[in-house]
């Protein structure tokens, strides 16, 4: 499979994580935003470059701090003998790495998930492109909450998936120390795949099948959800959930999508969308309470 | 919880004239605390309420058993039902016991008014079901469902009420606890009787002619015959009695009485019947009585004469009868009439004429006070009465003059409804009249009141006295009001009177001349259940359709309980025949073949036929 030394090559980078990997790679080839929510230092930074390394993409990181404003995201227009010429910001990128975004303020945060959803900005009136695919992975920290605008349901909800890597374990922390550092592996990363044959995983994971019996499956979790969350599933949250399972059925290898690569990718679609006051992932509980039809 | 309050609060309406005041009292107090009140009472207390409710009921009616008391018991229960409300459950046991008191709205009445209640409130406690039930949507919205639901249904309620089997008889046997107060004509009369029903412009009864019909100044419906006179009130007295007979009778006529519930046996008829209808018998001066009081409307069919000769060979006892005359009343008309005595009767009757047009008498519904001499007072001080006074007077003068004379009271005249064209008589057209006997000629009608105001006997009581014609019966309100009657007569002959009898009606139409009540049971019952067999067919043979893989899967998962591996509801196919590999290594590739053509099979496309015979194939060799 064309897509499996991209996952190989990550994973060397970032040890003992393939299951998160495997999902990150998922979000992407979905055409889905990611956002990781996780403490300091434990590689998210990494794995996005890594993984826009081994795709072959051109890739930008924008640190986001409190007064930074949508101009440094976007670009300005400058003046420059005889007419003003567009200088393009970091967003003009294929994947850019939204660094702490809870950091920056309403504003630049709005500006950002503009182009998340339209896949185009706007610059003094202008509407301008951006490249194609355009995927952004933003980071927060979820501990730190001084002098952070925690993202709103709204734009919470742009994100297709969100994913925490959490602490290596033993093994994985063991050779994590003695390897060799982290920012000299990636600068000895090469791309792992040719974007041709990108483009044409795109369109295949779009091919995967959905049955009619997965939509139920699919339609009563989100029924489920509505029912028993304040804040149940929105369609766009449905239409993440199948097109993450589509990716994680062609990373499984399959042409159709299984119940399993639903429950597979749910709790990363769901977790940051929904709210409970109980003990427990929301997931969890979809998980357990809804019964393959 | 509003809306239920106001569904009961609306059932119970009609029911509230029927119930002792503290019960209806008891039942408002609940609801309407409901409707603003928020707290819950606790158990203890509301069982406490319930155990005095029925020691109330039981207190009131003697009984727990009883018609009225029952529908009070179940009211006040459901009233205390909405104290205890803890879920959907309570609810909607709150709605249903409403249904259920809905239907004893027919206790009361079964007019076209309460069945339009009763429907409006079926819409009504249907929405309240939906949106107990749906939880999310608004009550306008529930009400809306209800209706198209309801409407979808009409239908076959339609289809039910024609072929259900009916049970001869009314439905409703049970006791009644009190009799039902009727108006209508008593048998006595006294100045006043008749004058206070003629405010009354409810139907007594329709007649449907088969012959022309008479003219007015004919109709003269014969009911009760009074004899006995006690100064105050006329009375039927107790006489000898002999046959019926008729004579040289001419131009007959031949009708339907609809009579409406009287309470009274007595059936009305034109003068004179020339025998009685079935179940009941006719008395020597041309009475007729049913065998049983008329409780409910009936129908009768009569042949009458309109010219004859009666009583020619009227008994000495009962002519002596006809004769007497309270002592030491109204010497005054005493005098007056002993003047005539000994002339033949025709002179006799020309000088009464001539006294009363001499007289100037006033034809009115509200006479003045009359004192102890009824007769003198009426004839010689006041002048004014309705037809008992100048029926009564006139009888009494007759009788003092030596001509023996009874009273005849009924209804005279009637209207013709444009509509269905019956003849309708209502309470207002009651009348009373005298009868004089003469040798050679027997009982004769006389009607005092016709020289008075002829014109109502001309044209009926509404030309008479205009201004005393009640409300409804004035100027346009009279089409609408026999459009009015006539669809209270269909409604009541097609729909409540839809019995047994009607039904066979039908079925004979259909081609089903003898048909009996089990028959019709047998096969309502037979077409009912092969009505379920087909639904049920129907739906079997579309989820078999629709799910065969998945039934198919289900066999297998059965099969693996049996082994103890069952299947958790929210466990996907690979997941499962994973966890079936790790305790039963060796089902490993039987396992994975059936699992992965169950896969192809319901989440893959383009499986074939083949594939699904091979799946079950595996599945059921398993």
């Amino acid at each position: 499979m064309p897509i499996r030394p991209v996952i190989d090559q990550v994973s060397s980078v970032i040890l003992g994580k393939d299951e998160e990997i495997r999902l990150a790679l998922a979000c992407m080839l979905g055409r889905g935003h990611l956002l990781i929510e996780d403490l300091p230092g434990v590689g998210k930074t990494t794995l996005a470059h890594a993984l826009a390394i081994s795709l072959g993409l051109d890739f930008r990181r924008i640190q986001f701090t409190s007064d930074m404003l949508p101009a440094d995201l976007i670009g300005v227009s400058v003046y420059n003998s005889g007419g003003f010429e567009f200088h393009p910001g970091p967003i003009f990128s294929n994947l850019i790495l939204a660094d702490e975004i809870n950091r920056t303020t309403p504003k630049t945060q709005s500006a950002l998930l503009e182009a998340m959803e339209e896949g185009q900005v706007t610059v003094e009136g202008k509407t301008r492109p951006l490249p194609d695919p355009f995927f952004v992975i933003a980071t927060q920290n979820p501990l730190e909450q001084y002098g952070t605008f925690p993202l709103p349901e709204s734009q919470l909800d742009r994100f297709a998936m969100r994913i925490s890597l959490g602490y290596p374990d033993m093994e994985a922390e063991r050779d994590l120390l003695l390897g060799r550092p982290r920012r000299e592996m990636l600068s000895g990363l090469a791309r792992a795949i040719e974007s041709e044959e990108l483009l044409l995983i795109f369109g295949k994971v779009r091919q995967v099948h959905a049955s009619a019996a997965l939509l139920d499956y699919v339609q009563a979790l989100i029924g489920y959800s509505r029912s028993a969350f304040s804040n149940g599933l929105s369609p766009r949250a449905g239409l993440a959930l199948l097109s993450m399972a589509r990716a994680w059925a062609y990373l499984e290898g399959r042409e159709m999508i299984l119940p399993e690569d639903v429950r597979a990718v749910l709790p990363g679609v769901v977790d940051h969308r929904l709210y409970s006051a109980k003990e427990g992932a929301p997931s969890e509980m979809l998980l357990a309470e809804v019964p393959i039809p | 919880m509003r809306w239920l309050c106001l569904s009961v609060f609306l059932t119970l309406l009609p029911l509230f004239h029927l119930f002792p005041l503290w019960v209806d009292l008891a039942c408002l107090a609940a609801v309407i605390h409901r409707f603003y009140g928020k707290w819950e009472t606790r158990g203890w207390l509301l069982k406490l309420s319930a155990i005095g409710t029925a020691c109330g009921v039981f207190l009131q009616y003697g009984t727990l058993l009883s018609r009225e008391a029952g529908v009070a018991l179940l009211s006040l229960l459901v009233c205390l039902k909405l104290f205890e409300q803890k879920g959907r459950k309570d609810a909607m046991l709150v709605v249903f016991l409403c249904y259920f008191l809905l239907m004893t709205w027919f206790f009361d009445s079964e007019s076209v008014f309460a069945a339009a209640g009763m429907l409006a409130m079926l819409v009504f406690l249907t929405a309240n079901l939906i949106s107990v039930n749906s939880g999310s949507s608004s009550f306008p919205d529930a009400l809306r469902s209800s209706a198209i639901l309801l409407l979808q249904a009409a239908p076959f309620s339609l289809l039910l009420f024609l072929l259900f089997p009916r049970i001869p008889g009314p439905i409703w046997t049970l006791p009644r606890h009190a009799p039902r107060a009727t108006s209508g004509l008593s048998d006595s009369l006294s100045p006043g009787s008749i004058g206070n029903l003629a405010l009354s412009d409810a139907i007594a009864f329709r007649v449907e002619f088969r012959t022309k019909i008479p003219n007015q100044p004919d109709l003269y419906w014969r009911g009760p015959v009074l004899w006995d006179y006690d100064g105050k009130t006329w009375t039927r007295g107790a006489r000898a009695q002999a046959g019926y007979s008729l004579g040289a009778m001419q131009a007959f006529s031949e009708y339907d009485v609809m009579l409406e519930a009287s309470g009274r046996r007595w059936l009305f008829a034109l003068d004179m019947p020339l025998s009685p209808p079935r179940d009941a018998l006719i008395s020597p001066d041309g009475e007729i009585l049913a065998s049983n009081p008329v409780k409910s409307r009936m129908r009768y069919s009569l042949a009458s004469s309109l010219e004859y000769e009666m009583g020619l060979d009227e008994g000495e006892a009962n002519l002596r009868e006809a004769l007497k005359l309270p002592e030491g009343f109204d010497p005054q008309a005493v005098s007056l009439a002993e003047k005539w005595k000994g002339k033949p009767v025709p002179e006799i009757l020309d000088e009464a004429v001539k006294f009363y047009r001499a007289g100037h008498f006033v034809y009115t519904l509200r006479p003045p006070v009359l004192g102890k001499d009824e007769i003198d007072d009426f004839l010689f001080r006041t002048r004014s009465g309705f037809c008992e006074h100048y029926a009564s007077s006139f009888a009494f003068l007759m009788r003092a003059a030596g001509v023996p004379a009874r009273i005849v009271t009924g209804y005279q005249g009637g209207e013709i409804n444009p509509f269905d064209h019956y003849l309708t008589v209502r309470q207002s057209d009651a009348h009373a009249w005298v009868e004089i006997w003469s040798k050679g000629r027997g009982w004769v009608r006389i009607d005092p009141t016709a020289i008075v105001a002829p014109a109502r006997i001309e044209s009926g009581m509404s030309a008479a006295l205009p201004q005393a014609a009640p409300f409804m019966m004035r100027g346009g309100f009279r089409r609408l009001r026999f459009g009015w009657d006539t669809a209270a007569d269909l409604w009541e002959r097609w729909v409540v009177g839809f019995g047994q009898a009607r039904q066979k009606q039908l079925f004979s139409a259909f081609g089903m001349k003898s048909v009996n009540l089990s028959d019709i049971s047998a096969a309502f019952a037979i077409a009912v259940m092969v009505f379920l067999l087909l639904v049920s067919l129907l739906l079997f043979f579309r989820s078999a359709k629709r799910d065969r893989v998945l039934e198919t899967y289900l066999l297998f998962c059965r099969k693996m309980k049996r082994i103890g591996l069952e299947r958790e509801a929210s466990e996907g196919p690979l997941e499962y025949s994973k966890r079936i590999k790790t305790f039963r290594p060796d089902l490993s590739s039987r396992v994975d073949g059936i699992v992965r053509r169950y896969i192809m099979l319901r989440y893959g496309k383009g499986a074939s036929e083949a594939d699904f015979s091979d799946f079950r194939r595996r599945v059921k060799r398993f």
